[in-house]
C-alpha cells in the first residue's frame, strides 16, 4: 500500500472506530439508567469545557477591542472626576453628562503612535492632530501622570516632546498645598525625576505625593505625579528631591490631550 | 474455502455460546466471562482491521440485544479490542506473521505467546467493560476485584475458544 493510501485507510479506521464507539455510547445512554446519567454527566462537563475554552479563545481576539471599550470609559470616568472636583470648588450646579470640557480645560482621549524613549530628548507622536482640536502646547496627559506637551500639529497626528526630555520642566507641588517647584525627569530611567527648587524651611515626609500645581496654563492642577524620595540641600537654600514617578513611560499607550481654552486670553493679559 | 466455512460456523456458535453464558451463568456480581475478546483476536488475519470493526460491533450489539445487558455494553468494550488486535498481534507474534498472513494457533505459536495476547485482549476488554457497567457508581476496590476475578476466569474459557477458532483442523 502507497503512503498516501495507507494514510487514508488510517484515517478510515480512526473514523470508523470513532463513531462505532459514539454509536455505542450512544445506545448505553438510551438504555442504562445509571449509564444515562454518567454520560450525561461526561457529556456536560466536555461540553463545559470545550465551552470555556471556546470563550476564552474568542475573549483573547476580542481582547483588543474590549480594551478600547475601556480606555474610552476609563476617559469618560476621569471626565466625570475632573469634573466633580472642578465642581466642588466652582460655585455652579455640576452638569452630569460626560463632556470634553471642565473649567478652562478640553479634554481629547489619544492613543501613543510612537514613543522614543533611547536618548535625552526623547519625543513622541500622537493620533490626534488638529481636526481632532489639538493645538500647540497642548498637554499630554494620563490619569498618573504626565507624559508630554505638544509642540507641533498636523490634521491628524501632533509631535510632542516627552517629559523624558532633559529639556522639559513641569510646575509641581508637594502635597495638595504644599510648596511649588519644578519637576523634570531625571535622565535615567522611566521611572525618576528630580524636583527642585524647593525652599529648605519647607517641611515634608520621604513618601509625600507630588502633584501638578497647575501654576502653568498647559496642565492643570492636582495631577498626582510621583512619591519623594531622597533629598539634597543645594547651595544652602533649596532642595533637590528625587522623586519616583507614578507613571512607567515604557508602557503608556493611551493619554489624553489637555489644553487650556482660555490660553489666549492669558497670553494677551500677560503682554500687556 | 472450507476452512473459512468452519472459522464463520465455529465463530456463530460461540456467539450463542457467549449468550448462554450470559443469559445463565449468574456466578456472582464480581466475575464477569467473556470470549468476545478472544473471538475477535482470534479472527483470521486476512481480516483487515476495518472488517474487524463491522465483526466486532455487530457481534457486540447481537451479544448485547439477545442476552440479559445493557445494549451497547459489549459493542463500546468490543470495538477497542478490534481496533489494537494488530497492535497485539505484531507485539507478540511479531512483524512476520502479518507479512505472511498467517494464522496463529496455539499449536504454531505456543501456549505462553497466545495466553499473554489473550490477556492484553481481556484486559482492553474488561477494563472498558467494568468501567462502563459501573457507570462512577461503584468504589475502585469493587471494580479491580471485579476485574481480576473476571480475567481469570475468562482465561480459562478464552484459551479453549482460541483453540477452536485457531486449531487448523478448522
Amino acid at each position: 500500500m502507497s503512503r498516501k493510501g495507507n494514510i487514508i485507510y488510517h484515517i478510515s479506521v480512526a473514523a470508523i472506530s470513532i463513531l462505532m464507539e459514539i454509536a455505542a455510547l450512544g445506545m448505553l445512554k438510551y438504555n442504562g439508567v445509571i449509564q444515562n446519567n454518567w454520560l450525561s454527566k461526561g457529556i456536560h462537563g466536555l461540553m463545559a469545557g470545550v465551552c470555556g475554552q471556546t470563550e476564552s479563545i474568542k475573549d483573547y481576539f476580542s481582547l483588543k477591542k474590549e480594551n478600547e471599550r475601556l480606555v474610552r470609559e476609563n476617559y469618560e470616568l476621569a471626565q466625570q472626576v475632573r469634573r466633580y472636583r472642578y465642581a466642588m470648588n466652582t460655585d455652579f450646579s455640576a452638569d452630569t453628562t460626560v463632556s470634553s470640557e471642565i473649567g478652562c480645560y478640553r479634554y481629547i482621549p489619544a492613543n501613543i503612535l510612537k514613543m522614543y524613549s533611547n536618548s535625552q530628548h526623547n519625543y513622541l507622536i500622537i493620533n490626534k492632530g488638529s481636526e481632532d482640536g489639538v493645538v500647540i502646547h497642548s498637554g499630554i496627559i494620563t490619569p498618573n501622570g504626565v507624559v508630554g506637551v505638544v509642540d507641533a500639529v498636523s490634521r491628524h497626528y501632533s509631535y510632542a516632546i516627552a517629559f523624558t526630555n532633559s529639556n522639559m520642566v513641569v510646575s509641581a507641588r508637594l502635597g495638595t498645598d504644599g510648596a511649588v517647584g519644578t519637576l523634570r525627569w531625571d535622565g535615567l530611567g522611566s521611572k525618576g525625576a528630580i524636583l527642585s527648587e524647593i525652599p529648605h524651611h519647607i517641611a515634608f515626609e520621604k513618601g509625600d505625593t507630588v502633584y501638578t500645581s497647575g501654576y502653568s496654563a498647559v496642565f492643570p492642577a492636582d495631577i498626582p505625579l510621583g512619591i519623594t524620595g531622597e533629598k539634597r540641600l543645594v547651595n544652602g537654600s533649596s532642595y533637590e528631591i528625587k522623586v519616583e514617578l507614578f507613571e512607567d513611560f515604557s508602557r503608556i499607550r493611551h493619554v489624553a490631550v489637555v489644553s487650556n481654552t482660555d490660553e489666549k486670553e492669558i497670553e494677551e493679559l500677560e503682554q500687556r | 474455502m472450507k476452512v473459512v466455512q468452519n472459522f464463520n460456523i465455529m465463530y456463530i456458535l460461540l456467539v450463542i455460546a457467549q449468550l448462554l453464558i450470559c443469559n445463565y451463568l449468574h456466578l456472582s456480581a464480581l466475575v464477569t466471562v467473556s470470549i468476545l475478546p478472544v473471538m475477535t483476536l482470534c479472527l483470521p488475519l486476512s481480516v483487515k482491521t476495518i472488517p474487524a470493526l463491522f465483526i466486532a460491533f455487530f457481534t457486540g450489539l447481537a451479544t448485547d440485544a439477545l442476552a440479559d445487558s445493557t445494549l451497547g455494553l459489549n459493542i463500546v468494550a468490543l470495538v477497542p479490542v478490534a481496533i489494537t488486535r494488530f497492535t497485539v498481534i505484531r507485539l507478540i507474534f511479531g512483524e512476520d506473521t502479518i507479512n505472511r498472513n498467517e494464522d496463529i494457533s496455539i499449536k504454531k505459536n505456543g501456549i505462553v505467546k497466545i495466553s499473554v495476547a489473550i490477556l492484553i485482549a481481556q484486559a482492553v476488554f474488561f477494563i472498558i467493560y467494568i468501567w462502563a457497567d459501573g457507570a462512577g457508581t461503584r468504589p475502585l476496590w469493587f471494580n479491580l476485584a471485579r476485574f481480576a476475578v473476571s480475567m481469570a476466569a475468562s482465561y480459562i474459557i478464552a484459551l479453549i475458544t482460541a483453540h477452536l477458532l485457531t486449531s487448523p483442523s478448522k
